[in-house]
C-alpha cells in the first residue's frame, strides 16, 4: 500500500464521518449547532484538499508499511479486547493474571534463544509480582476500586 | 486584629518547616510522583484520593500534604511521558514531544532530570507569583469572559502548527477530529444529549483521560510492537549529570524557564484552562522564539523545560482566583478547595482576615514542597529509568494492564476501558496516515472549553443584539485574535524569508501531500 | 515436554493460590436476601454510590455522615464514585442496583429529576425509595456590584421594558437554577436570556467580572463573596439563615420555591423495615451536634426531611418542572 492510497482512503473516511455528524447536527438548534458546523466544515475542506492533492499527484512514496509485523499487532488488539470484555464477568485480578502470562509468552515468540520453559517461568514470575503489586498499590494504598467479577 | 502579611509569610514558613510537616511532604511528594507516573491516574485524582485522609488531620497539616501530592503528581506525569511517550497526566502531553525523542536518542536520564529541575523552578515561580500578586491578578482573571476563553482556545489550537512535524494540513485535521470527538455527549448550552447515535453510555461523553491513555499508551504499545526490537531505547547512566545539566540549562534556557513559568501561572489563574493548555502554549512559545525552531520535536531540551516548568507553575496560578475569589482555577484546585471547606476554611476575599495563618502555611509549604521534590524526585528518577532495561515483551503487557486500570479507576466504569482501547486503535491507524496523537489530544482538551465558551458567548450576543461587539471587539479578545493570526503565520513567513535568503530549508519528507 | 507439563501445573496452582489470597482480602459479594436478614440488617458494609467526583460537594456531605456511620450501621460506608453526565450515570446505577439494602446512594434534587425529563437519564422519580434529605441549598438572585438592579421589583421592571435583553446566568443547562429562573419568568410574566454556565464557580466569576446582568446561584457556592454583589431575593419558603434580611420571592409575590436537596435514596423495592432503619440511622447522625457543627463550618445548611416528605416534594416538583421545560424549550 502506498502513502498516496492511504491518504485517499483516509479522506473518504473523514468525509463519511462528516456526513454522519452533519445529519445529526441538522437536528440541533441555534446556538448549539454553530460549533459542530464549523468543525464539520473544517474537516470536510481539509479532507478535500488532501484528497485532491493525492489524486492529482504523480509522486509515489513507498511506505515502510510492509516492515510491520501485522500479525502481532492484530493479535495484541484481539487479545486485549477479549481481556477487557471478560474482566467484568470474571474479575480484574484473575483475568489480568492470565492476560499477562499469555501476552508475555506470546510476545517472546521472536526470542529464539530463550527456552520455552524459561519464557513461561519468567512470565509467571512477572505476572504474579505485577498482580500482587497492583493489588497493594491500587487497592490497599490508593484505595482505587478495581473491577470485580464472580472470581476475583 | 489585622496581621501583617510579612509576618504571616514568616510564620507560614516556620509552620511548614516543622519536622512533622516535612515528613508529610516527603511522603506526599513520593506518593504524588507514583500516581502521576501511572497513566490514567491524574493529579486531580491523586488529590481527591487524599482529601478524606486529611479530614482527620489538623487543617494546616492536611493542606500541606495535599499541596505536596499535587506538586508531585504534576511533575510525575513527565516520567512516563519521557520514558514511554505516555503522558502520565494530561498536563504532560507537551513533554512527550521532545522527552521521548531524547529517550530514543539515549539521553533519558538527562531528560528526566531536566524535567525535574524545570518542574521545581516552575512550581516555585508559580507560588511566588501567587504569594506576591494574587489580589491584583485575581482581578485580571475576572476580565476573561466567555468570548476571551473561546479565543484563548483558538490561540491554543494554533500550537498545532508547531507540533506537527510532518504536515500542517494533517495536523489541523487531527486537531479538528479531536474537537469533534469532544462534542459527543451532553450539549453544554442546551443540556440535551447529541451525537450519541442512540447509544446510551455515550451521553456521558468521551472522557479526556481514557481517550488520552488510548491515544498515547495503547497506540504507543502497538507502535513499539511493530518491529522486533527488544528495548525501547539504549540507556546508560551519564556520570556527573547533575552538574553538567544545570550549567547547560542555565546557559540555554534561563529565559525559557522563566517565561514558561510566568505563562503557566497566568494560564493557571484562568478558571477552566489548566495544565494541559498551559504546557502546550508554553511549548509553542518556546519554539516560536527560538533561533532554531527545527530542533523541537527531535529531542530538544528546551521543549521539556518549557512544558514542565509551565505545568508546575499552573499550581500556584490556579490558587490565585481560589484564594482571592473562591473560584478554583482547575479541577485539582477545586478538590483542594473542598478540603479547605471541610476544615471550615472559606476561600475568598475574607480568607486572609479569617484564616490567614492556615492559608499562608499552605502557600509557603508549596515552596518547601517544591524544594523537597528535588531530592525525592532525583532518587525516583534512578528507579523509574530502569524500565528502559526491561525487555519490551514485559513492558508492553504491564503498560496495557496499567492503562486499563487507570481508565477504569477514573469513574469506576468499564465503558471508559473500552473507550481507551478503541481510541488506541483509532490513533494507531491514524498515525499510519500521518496524523499524530498530539493534535488529536489537543483538540480533545480544548474542544469542550471552546464549545462551551462559544455557545455562551452566542447566547449573550443574541441577548445584547451584536455578535461583532461581543465576539470580536472586546479588548482582550482582540489581542488574542491578533496573537492567533500571528501564531499561524509567523512560521510561514519565517520560512519564506529563510528561503529567500537562500538558507536551506529542509523539505518535508512526505512530498505528496 | 515434561517441563511444559510442570509449568502448566504450577500456573494453575499459583492461580488458585492467588485467587484465594485476594478473595480473602476483598469483601464477599454474595448477597443473601433472606427474611431473617432484615432483623440484623445491616450486618456488613453498605455501598454508597456517589454520582459525582470524589472531593465534590456530594462526597463531602456524605463523608460527614460517614464519620458517624459506624455507630448507627455497624460499619462505615463503602464509597463508590460513579461520576458522569452531571450525575445521571451514578443515579442510573443506583436505580439498577439490587434492592437488598446494601447499595444506597446520594442524588440531588432536582438534578436527577431534570435528567429524567431531558432524556439524559434512564430512570425517573419512581425508580427510587427515599430515605431522607439532610441538607438543602436554595438559590439567590444576584447582580454584580454597581448594577442598576438591586431589588426584585427593579429587575422585573427592567425585564418587562427590555424583553429578552437581560442575561441571567445559571450554574448549568437544565439544572436547578435554570428551572428556578423559568419559574420566576413564568410567575412574573417576564422574559430573560438564560445563560447556562459551568457550575457555581463559573457563575460567581461571571458575576464578579460583570459578564452577565444577573445570576441565579446556589447560596452555598457564592455566599463567601456576598459583599461583592447584590442579593435580590431567595427562593426559600422563609428567611434563610445564610442571607438574613434578604426577601423571599414568595413575599414579593412570585411563588418561586427551589433548592438543591441532598437526599439519600435506595433502589426501588427495599423492605420497609430496612428503609425505616436507614432513615432512623440517618436521623440520629443528623441530630448529632458534632455533625451539625461540621456542616455549619463547611457552609452547608442542614435541612431535614423524612423519606415521605422528600417523595411528596419530588412528585410535585417533577410535574411543575416538566411543564415549564416543555413550554420554554421549544
Amino acid at each position: 500500500m502506498t502513502q498516496r492510497f492511504a491518504n485517499i482512503i483516509m479522506s473518504f473516511v473523514m468525509l463519511g464521518i462528516c456526513a454522519v455528524f452533519l445529519y445529526q447536527t441538522n437536528k440541533l438548534s441555534y446556538p448549539s449547532n454553530v460549533f459542530p458546523y464549523i468543525l464539520i466544515g473544517g474537516i470536510a475542506i481539509l479532507s478535500l484538499i488532501i484528497l485532491l492533492q493525492n489524486v492529482f499527484s504523480k509522486v509515489e512514496v513507498r511506505e515502510k508499511f510492509n516492515q510491520i509485523n501485522y500479525k502481532r499487532i492484530i493479535s495484541i488488539v484481539v487479545i486485549s479486547i477479549i481481556y477487557i470484555s471478560v474482566i467484568s464477568t470474571f474479575g480484574f485480578y484473575s483475568v489480568t493474571f492470565i492476560y499477562l502470562i499469555v501476552m508475555c509468552v506470546s510476545l517472546q515468540s521472536q526470542e529464539a534463544n530463550i527456552k520455552m520453559a524459561m519464557k513461561v517461568r519468567n512470565s509467571l514470575l512477572l505476572s504474579t509480582s505485577i498482580v500482587i503489586l497492583v493489588y497493594i498499590v491500587f487497592n490497599i494504598l490508593l484505595k482505587v476500586p478495581t473491577p470485580r467479577g464472580f472470581l476475583i | 486584629m489585622e496581621q501583617n502579611i510579612i509576618e504571616l509569610i514568616i510564620s507560614g514558613f516556620m509552620n511548614s518547616l516543622s519536622p512533622y510537616h516535612i515528613l508529610l511532604m516527603v511522603f506526599g511528594i513520593a506518593a504524588g510522583i507514583v500516581v502521576g507516573t501511572l497513566p490514567g491516574l491524574t493529579a486531580t485524582m491523586a488529590v481527591a484520593l487524599l482529601v478524606p485522609v486529611t479530614f482527620v488531620m489538623e487543617p494546616a497539616s492536611g493542606l500541606v500534604m495535599l499541596g505536596a501530592v499535587w506538586c508531585g503528581a504534576i511533575y510525575g506525569g513527565a516520567n512516563a511521558a519521557i520514558l514511554l511517550n505516555i503522558p502520565g497526566t494530561p498536563s504532560s502531553i507537551a513533554t512527550t514531544f521532545d522527552g521521548y525523542q531524547m529517550t530514543k536518542n539515549g539521553a533519558a536520564d538527562k531528560a528526566l532530570l531536566a524535567s525535574l529541575i524545570s518542574s521545581v523552578i516552575g512550581g516555585i515561580v508559580g507560588v511566588v507569583i501567587l504569594l506576591t500578586l494574587f489580589a491584583p491578578l485575581a482581578q485580571v482573571s475576572l476580565k476573561f469572559g466567555k468570548p476571551e476563553y473561546f479565543w484563548l482556545c483558538i490561540f491554543g489550537l494554533t500550537t498545532i502548527s508547531a507540533m506537527s512535524t510532518g504536515n500542517v494540513l494533517k495536523g489541523l485535521l487531527g486537531g479538528l477530529l479531536g474537537l469533534l470527538i469532544g462534542t459527543i455527549g451532553l450539549d453544554p448550552v442546551a443540556g440535551i444529549p447529541r451525537f450519541t447515535f442512540g447509544y446510551r453510555p455515550l451521553i456521558q461523553g468521551i472522557q479526556l483521560v481514557p481517550a488520552l491513555i488510548g491515544f498515547f499508551a495503547f497506540s504507543q504499545m502497538l507502535t513499539l510492537m511493530e518491529r522486533n526490537e527488544k528495548y525501547i531505547a539504549k540507556y546508560k547512566q551519564t556520570p556527573n549529570l547533575f552538574k553538567s545539566l544545570v550549567s547547560e540549562m542555565l546557559q540555554k534556557g534561563r529565559s525559557i524557564i522563566i517565561r514558561s513559568s510566568i505563562l503557566g501561572a497566568f494560564i493557571g489563574m484562568l478558571p477552566g484552562a489548566g495544565g494541559p493548555v498551559a504546557s502546550l502554549i508554553a511549548y509553542n512559545e518556546a519554539k516560536r522564539w527560538d533561533k532554531n525552531p527545527e530542533k523541537y520535536g527531535k529531542g530538544a531540551l528546551e521543549g521539556i523545560m518549557a512544558s514542565e516548568s509551565s505545568n508546575n507553575a499552573v499550581i500556584g496560578g490556579s490558587l490565585i482566583p481560589m484564594m482571592a475569589l473562591g473560584i478554583p482555577g482547575c479541577p485539582a484546585a477545586a478538590v483542594v478547595m473542598g478540603g479547605l471547606l471541610a476544615h471550615g476554611i472559606i476561600p475568598g476575599s475574607k480568607l486572609l482576615t479569617q484564616s490567614g495563618d492556615v492559608a499562608y502555611t499552605f502557600i509557603t509549604s508549596l515552596i518547601i514542597a517544591n524544594l523537597i521534590m528535588l531530592p525525592v524526585g532525583y532518587f525516583m528518577i534512578k528507579l523509574v529509568a530502569n524500565i528502559l532495561n526491561v525487555p519490551l515483551y514485559f513492558v508492553a503487557p504491564i503498560i496495557l494492564v496499567l492503562s486499563s486500570i487507570g481508565a477504569y479507576a477514573l469513574r469506576n466504569s468499564m465503558f471508559d476501558v473500552f473507550v481507551m482501547v478503541i481510541f488506541g486503535v483509532i490513533a494507531y491507524i491514524l498515525s499510519k496516515v500521518g496524523i499524530d496523537p498530539g493534535p488529536l489530544a489537543l483538540g480533545l482538551v480544548l474542544g469542550p472549553i471552546a464549545e462551551d465558551a462559544l455557545g455562551v458567548s452566542l447566547v449573550i450576543a443574541h441577548a445584547k443584539g451584536s455578535i461583532l461587539q461581543i465576539m470580536f471587539l472586546r479588548p482582550v479578545s482582540f489581542i488574542l485574535i491578533i496573537l492567533s493570526i500571528l501564531s499561524v503565520f509567523t512560521p510561514l513567513i519565517l520560512s519564506h524569508i529563510k528561503k529567500n535568503i537562500g538558507l536551506e530549508v529542509k523539505k518535508n519528507d512526505s512530498t505528496v501531500c | 515436554m515434561k517441563l511444559k507439563n510442570k509449568s502448566i501445573v504450577s500456573v494453575s496452582l499459583l492461580l488458585i493460590a492467588l485467587m484465594i489470597l485476594i478473595s480473602g482480602c476483598g469483601q464477599s459479594n454474595t448477597p443473601t436476601p433472606e427474611k431473617k436478614s432484615e432483623a440484623n440488617y445491616p450486618d456488613r458494609p453498605i455501598n454508597m454510590i456517589v454520582p459525582y467526583d470524589p472531593g465534590g460537594g456530594s462526597d463531602m456531605l456524605t463523608r460527614m455522615i460517614d464519620k458517624h456511620a459506624k455507630e448507627q450501621f455497624g460499619n462505615n460506608f463503602t464509597f463508590v464514585y460513579k461520576p458522569g453526565a452531571g450525575g445521571a450515570v451514578g443515579a442510573s446505577d443506583i436505580a439498577k442496583s439490587k434492592n437488598d439494602g446494601y447499595t444506597i446512594g446520594t442524588v440531588n434534587i432536582p438534578n436527577y429529576l431534570l435528567q429524567s425529563i431531558s432524556g439524559s437519564g434512564d430512570f425517573n422519580a419512581d425508580s427510587f425509595d427515599y430515605i431522607c434529605q439532610t441538607a438543602s441549598d436554595p438559590q439567590i438572585l444576584i447582580t454584580p456590584q454597581g448594577s442598576k438592579y438591586t431589588t426584585i421589583e427593579e429587575f422585573v421592571q427592567a425585564a418587562k421594558d427590555n424583553p429578552g435583553k437581560l442575561t441571567v446566568g445559571v450554574p448549568g443547562a437544565l439544572g436547578d437554577g435554570h428551572v428556578a429562573t423559568l419559574m420566576f419568568m413564568e410567575k412574573a410574566g417576564i422574559e430573560v436570556s438564560i445563560v447556562p454556565l459551568k457550575g457555581g464557580s463559573d457563575l460567581l466569576g461571571s458575576i464578579l467580572g460583570k459578564h452577565i446582568d444577573a445570576g441565579m446561584a446556589n447560596i452555598g457556592v457564592v455566599i463567601s463573596e456576598k459583599d461583592n454583589f447584590n442579593i435580590l431575593g431567595v427562593t426559600f419558603d422563609k428567611e434563610h439563615p445564610f442571607v438574613p434580611g434578604v426577601p423571599t420571592f414568595k413575599e414579593k409575590g412570585y411563588d418561586v420555591q427551589s433548592f438543591v436537596g441532598r437526599i439519600y435514596v435506595a433502589p426501588k423495592g427495599l423492605a420497609p423495615e430496612m428503609l425505616q432503619k436507614l432513615e432512623t440511622g440517618f436521623k440520629n447522625i443528623w441530630d448529632n451536634s458534632e455533625y451539625q457543627d461540621s456542616m455549619r463550618n463547611a457552609m452547608f445548611s442542614t435541612d431535614w426531611k423524612t423519606g415521605n416528605e422528600v417523595k411528596e416534594f419530588v412528585t410535585k416538583y417533577h410535574a411543575e418542572a416538566k411543564a415549564l421545560i416543555e413550554k420554554y424549550n421549544k
